[in-house]
């Protein structure tokens, strides 16, 4: 709460206390694409974008940024949001004045005695308010406040007006919550209106650009940089969204069609084929993350069709609808097998015989809804003693266990009215697992939130797909989801600490993509990719700000932002053991908790800081070495190659850098743009500049090029992502 | 534009300026240097001399089934055990007998661990039966009428790894027992570049302080950064040292730059003291945990060069959630747990430090007694071996249930046992021999006093002789 003027006065039997404010949580109500501490719209509206925040341009004593968060205007020095000094009529009655700029609501809200608030509300029009307030016997308050985001969608109440949005509807202009609306409007290039004036669209920089591609995609060159530039984020967001998936089972299936071994090199090789040519980079990316969630690993998976195929079912849900993913994941075979609900069979108490317990407990507390109970901006709920709240207990999921039964082998061969069918059915790697309803555990199961499925005998026309179907519906429709899939996947994209208004936004798009339905996975990244804690500069001054680029994403980068190929136009990309040295690699996960946890804290200052940071459980004395060896290795000599030919030997396309090499700053400054999003510091440049005279006479220009780029893939500039 | 030239100080030279001054400054680029500092000013760190303690825990992760490991064989409670367990259970001549002198009872052990069978009957090795993560003392009843805190998501993985590694598991807490212990005993160690503390399996709870991290190492020692101390690359080590020791606002950069800078500090120093030892005439089976245990034993037979007195392993073994194929997997992991183990034991003799190296095992969890027809899922108490350090081996602590059919006095549910010994007592007997103080216990183990008198002349368990 942020007090901008009091006064008080004590005068016989009246008190009077009167003073203005902006109501709770302005400071989240912001888009700042720039990171000036200025509010967008309102630099626009006023023409006040090269202001500074801590300046007063008009000189009457409110900041420019306490002109930008009340709507004032900053070159008008009558334009400012405060009382002026209470006048006294002889009756007792008193007279408040203030002024009301353009767009922006106020109420005034009195309270006499012991009655409640009343407020009436106020709309400026760039003019002084004049009101007076009759007496009235024992204490008495008076406030003028500026509700700043009624709606709580980020977007502050008058800047929603200004742009024609209704404060009060966080979806009031299309498809995306208002903050996403805006920053689209902002940055897609078109003209728009701010009041009754049409103004040009901006279009973001490469800067920008970059950032906005290291986030929605798995690398980008700089042709994609300038594309962004060009078309605006949004836009390409949407032609995203249009783009066919490059699926990794076809060539899989070719080769086993064409009866090739197929081991997992090849399905690697198939994986980085679509990375690197196929255009649906944000598909690819959203895959990517969903596969650290929602883990199968190649571990204990040794299908490679089952594993391409599970990969490719991820890719074909990740525009789609949560449920529909939550249900694929479930009936998948590759995931039956990895977390065991694969020929599940209902309890034989008989023989001490029940249901795994597996794949009921991770669903809970790794796919949906967590551990505790949460708020929708993923904080805990806490009980009356200040603890967390479990979501569930032990006995929800063994009764949950019971659920998952009777699933077997799918496909045609699988025949489920044949008993024996539920053990000896042929695999069938590409079809969702089937029911064998004799083995389905037919009794009535309390689920969480007292939703209860009913015994078979009770209801003769269940089967046991419903059992499933509506459990999935449970925690499809439970609280937790929104918040704890929106966490998640926030922190795959962007951040490790996302605020809770950040994740109580997507939350929010989760809930209701604006149409009504929930879970759609497009609402979610559009909310993710296009909220003001993902697109400000503000975040590059933020210590707790950003994440640790996952290595193997690090990796990815380099290979795909320098369009790695081979002579004879394979990614046979050699990483089989990055496992072991990066501790990470494609679909080989250690454990369904995957590479590392969303909560691990590594102790000290971050822990201490009260964030976490889970990429660092990966990152040790070991990892961190091999990790940029690894890169060594790929830069300076080139990588891959294992079909005991050299012609599939993979090397990065490096020429347009060493055309740089002649202008030291402009090779740093591209590097930079194209790795680091344009985050190496000043001090960092000067570093790595700085080396390039230090390196021996004999460097080729090759090496001084390879050398440059190690530098930078090293930098915590670029290792952090901001 | 002005460029700056790197500087020209090489990191060690630096560190080693820093160590001499006063220290004034917070920007170490180590901060193992800040410890003596740091630490609680009561700690009691160890008397002087030259003795040297290693612990060495090996961490069976997923929850080994370990009541198959270690399994009743009065007749009475064979046959509940065969009941209980049904498809699961193993027959008589799948276990090799041994004898618990301390009940006068019978047991065997799983056929895959002969090795280990035979340490238990030379006096080196000791089970420790049915301990488990426990918030206070716990009888069955507490549980069913919700009258005890029970330890924080129980049966979960995730959860009761970390319950395991920082033994508080009223709390979710990413601060290992293992790790304040080295807090406390790190400047025992004249070495301030390498922690006390070393993993063979990355980053974990269990070595992790307030203070200290652990180090991580491959089956290959040390791994450094390519041309770094290469005499052509000079540019290249200035710029690296430079980038590391940049000042960052970003918190997250900071960490990542003092992870990077103690690798390279401590990568070429560990390096240099294991190619300097005597080669071991055992040989290590060629197996992942065997080529680690190789590597802690090169560790501790470079103690002298790496300056250490006390040091702390971790190691982790993974697999060992069998919701299904129980049986065979689990014959297969604890054949290569008995060769890996006993191959280190005779590289530990071969140094002459079997009183002082001792190896134990944890994992999250035991598992169901009964079968979920497959395999078995996670359950609660189970049964650990320790090995060396001078204890009274040949025996089993804590309590082995008598009674293993369902609906026993500690079954909680489909054969989960309840825990009769917490990882408080197994941890505190561990933490008093390596040398944390009766001062310093209660804030290694925070609830150790809930289940053990400090103080007392003899450890929790009364393993070691003190």
């Amino acid at each position: 709460m942020s007090e901008n003027a009091s006064n008080t006065l004590f005068r016989n039997q009246l008190t009077l206390f009167s003073f203005a404010f902006l109501a709770l949580g302005s400071a989240n109500a912001d888009v700042d694409i720039d990171g000036n501490n200025l509010r967008d719209v309102w630099e626009i509206y006023y023409g006040a974008s090269e202001l500074e925040a801590l300046g007063d341009e008009d000189n009457d004593g409110i900041s420019n940024q306490r002109e930008s968060q009340t709507g004032t205007d900053p070159f008008d020095s009558n334009s400012y949001f405060k009382l002026s000094p209470l006048s006294y009529s002889s009756d007792g009655s008193f007279t408040l004045r203030w002024f009301g700029a353009d767009y922006q609501h106020y109420l005034l809200q009195t309270l006499q005695g012991s009655e409640s608030w009343s407020s009436s509300e106020f709309i400026g029009a760039n003019s002084t308010f004049e009101t007076q307030i009759e007496p009235n016997v024992g204490p008495s308050l008076a406030r003028v406040v500026i509700p700043d985001d009624s709606d709580s969608d980020g977007l502050s109440d008058y800047e929603e007006r200004l742009l024609g949005f209704d404060p009060n509807d966080a979806y009031s202009a299309g498809e995306v919550g208002d903050m996403a609306q805006a920053i689209a409007m902002l940055t897609n290039g078109d003209p728009f209106t701010i009041g009754n004036a049409s103004v040009a669209g901006q279009l973001p920089n490469q800067v920008h650009a970059s950032r906005f591609l290291a986030q929605a995609s798995l690398g980008a060159d700089l042709e994609e940089i300038n594309r962004v530039t060009e078309i605006g984020m949004s836009t390409w967001i949407d032609e995203q969204f249009d783009e066919a998936p490059g699926l990794v089972e076809p060539e899989i299936d070719q080769r086993i069609a064409d009866a090739l071994n197929t081991y997992q090199h090849h399905r690697s090789a198939a994986w980085w084929r679509q990375v690197m040519t196929s255009g649906d980079l944000l598909r690819q990316r959203i895959a990517l993350a969903l596969s650290e969630i929602y883990v199968v690993s190649d571990q204990v998976i040794f299908d490679e069709e089952g594993m391409a195929n599970y990969y490719d079912m991820l890719l074909n849900n990740a525009f789609g609808n949560w449920r529909n993913l939550i249900k694929d994941v479930t009936l998948h075979p590759t995931m039956g097998r990895y977390l065991s609900h694969f020929q599940n069979r209902k309890a034989d108490p008989n023989i001490n015989r029940y249901p795994d317990e597996n794949y009921a407990r991770e669903i809970m507390q790794l796919f949906s809804i967590g551990l505790f109970e949460l708020n929708q901006d993923g904080t805990q709920i806490l009980d009356d003693l200040g603890q967390p709240i479990p979501a569930y207990d032990n006995g929800d999921i063994t009764t949950m266990a019971r659920v998952f039964t009777g699933l077997s082998s799918g496909g045609p061969e699988a025949d489920t009215d044949e008993p024996w069918g539920f053990f000896f059915s042929p695999n069938d790697s590409d079809a969702p697992m089937k029911i064998w309803e004799g083995e389905h555990d037919t009794d009535e199961k309390l689920l969480l939130n007292g939703i209860t499925l009913p015994s078979f005998e009770d209801d003769p026309e269940r089967t046991a797909i419903d059992d499933i179907d509506d459990t999935l519906d449970m925690l499809f429709n439970h609280p937790n989801t929104p918040p704890f899939v929106s966490r998640l996947l926030i922190q795959r994209l962007v951040t490790s600490n996302p605020s809770p208004e950040y994740i109580g936004r997507v939350s929010a798009a989760f809930i209701n993509n604006g149409n009504g339905t929930r879970g759609d996975m497009k609402a979610v990244i559009k909310a993710i990719l296009l909220d003001n804690e993902a697109r400000s500069d503000a975040v590059l001054a933020d210590s707790r700000a950003g994440r640790l680029r996952e290595p193997y994403l690090r990796w990815i980068r380099l290979v795909k932002t320098f369009n790695a190929s081979s002579e004879d136009g394979t990614y046979n990309i050699a990483d089989w053991n990055t496992d072991q040295s990066m501790g990470q690699k494609w679909m080989r996960s250690p454990s369904v908790f995957n590479f590392f946890k969303p909560d691990h804290a590594p102790s000290g200052s971050i822990s201490n800081a009260g964030m976490v940071a889970p990429e660092f459980e990966i990152l040790t004395a070991t990892t961190s070495m091999a990790t940029q060896n690894h890169f060594n290795g790929a830069i300076s000599w080139g990588f891959g190659g294992f079909e005991d030919n050299a012609s599939d030997g993979l090397h990065l396309n490096t020429d347009d850098l060493l055309d740089l090499l002649d202008e030291p700053e402009e090779l740093v400054n591209r590097l930079d743009l194209l790795l680091a999003c344009g985050q190496l510091s000043q001090e960092s440049k000067d570093t790595i500049l700085g080396s390039i005279d230090e390196m021996p006479n004999w460097f080729s220009d090759e090496n001084r090029v390879s050398a440059v780029m190690r530098l930078v893939m090293f930098s915590p500039d670029f290792s952090i992502y901001q | 534009m002005k460029r700056h030239t790197p500087k020209q100080y090489s990191r060690r030279q630096f560190i080693g300026q820093m160590s001499c001054a006063a220290v004034g400054s917070t920007a170490l680029y180590s901060t193992l240097l800040n410890l003596a500092l740091t630490s609680r000013a009561s700690a009691q760190t160890l008397p002087s001399g030259n003795d040297y303690k290693a612990l060495v825990c090996l961490f069976l992760a997923g929850g080994n089934d370990s009541y198959n490991m270690l399994v009743p064989r009065e007749n009475n409670e064979f046959a509940s055990y065969q009941t209980t367990r049904a498809d699961l259970a193993l027959d008589a001549e799948d276990l090799l007998d041994i004898n618990d002198p301390r009940s006068g009872r019978n047991f065997g052990i799983h056929s895959s661990l002969p090795r280990v069978r035979d340490l238990y009957n030379s006096g080196d090795l000791a089970f420790v039966a049915n301990v488990g993560t426990l918030v206070q003392p716990t009888t069955l009843d507490d549980v069913r009428n919700e009258r005890a805190p029970l330890p924080l998501g129980l049966y979960s993985h995730s959860d009761q790894q970390m319950h395991w590694h920082s033994s508080t598991p009223d709390q979710r807490s990413s601060v290992g027992w293992l790790g304040k212990a080295a807090d406390i005993l790190h400047s025992t160690n004249e070495n301030d570049r390498i922690s006390m503390n070393i993993s063979l399996s990355g980053s974990n709870i269990l070595q992790s302080g307030n203070n200290i991290i652990p180090y991580s190492l491959t089956t290959r020692g040390a791994i450094t950064l390519d041309n770094y101390d290469q005499e052509w690359a000079q540019f290249f080590r200035g710029a690296v040292d430079s980038l590391l020791d940049q000042e960052y606002q970003s918190l997250l950069k900071q960490n990542y730059a003092k992870v990077n800078s103690d690798a390279i500090d401590a990568g070429a120093e560990f390096n240099s003291a294991i190619d300097g030892i005597t080669p071991f005439t055992t040989e290590f089976p060629d197996t992942n945990l065997g080529q680690r245990l190789r590597m802690i034993a090169s560790s501790i037979a470079a103690r002298g060069p790496l300056a250490m007195r006390r040091q702390n392993f971790f190691v982790e073994s993974d697999g060992w959630d069998h919701h299904d194929e129980v049986l065979n997997s689990q014959q297969g992991m604890l054949a290569e747990v008995d060769e890996a183990v006993s191959a280190f034991w005779s590289a530990i003799e071969e140094l002459g430090l079997q009183n002082d190296v001792t190896l134990f095992t944890a994992s999250d969890f035991a598992r169901t007694l009964t079968s979920n027809g497959q395999g078995s899922d996670h359950a609660w108490g189970g049964h650990q071996f320790v090995l060396g350090g001078g204890l009274s081996g040949g025996r089993i602590y804590g309590e082995y249930p008598e009674d293993l059919s369902l609906d026993n006095n500690l079954d909680v549910g489909r054969g989960r046992i309840l825990p009769t010994t917490s990882v408080d007592e197994y941890f505190g007997e561990l933490a008093r021999w390596i040398g944390v103080s009766d001062t310093d216990l209660p804030d290694v183990l925070p609830n150790l006093d809930r289940f053990y008198t400090i103080g007392s002349e003899t450890g929790p368990l009364g393993m070691f002789a003190q």
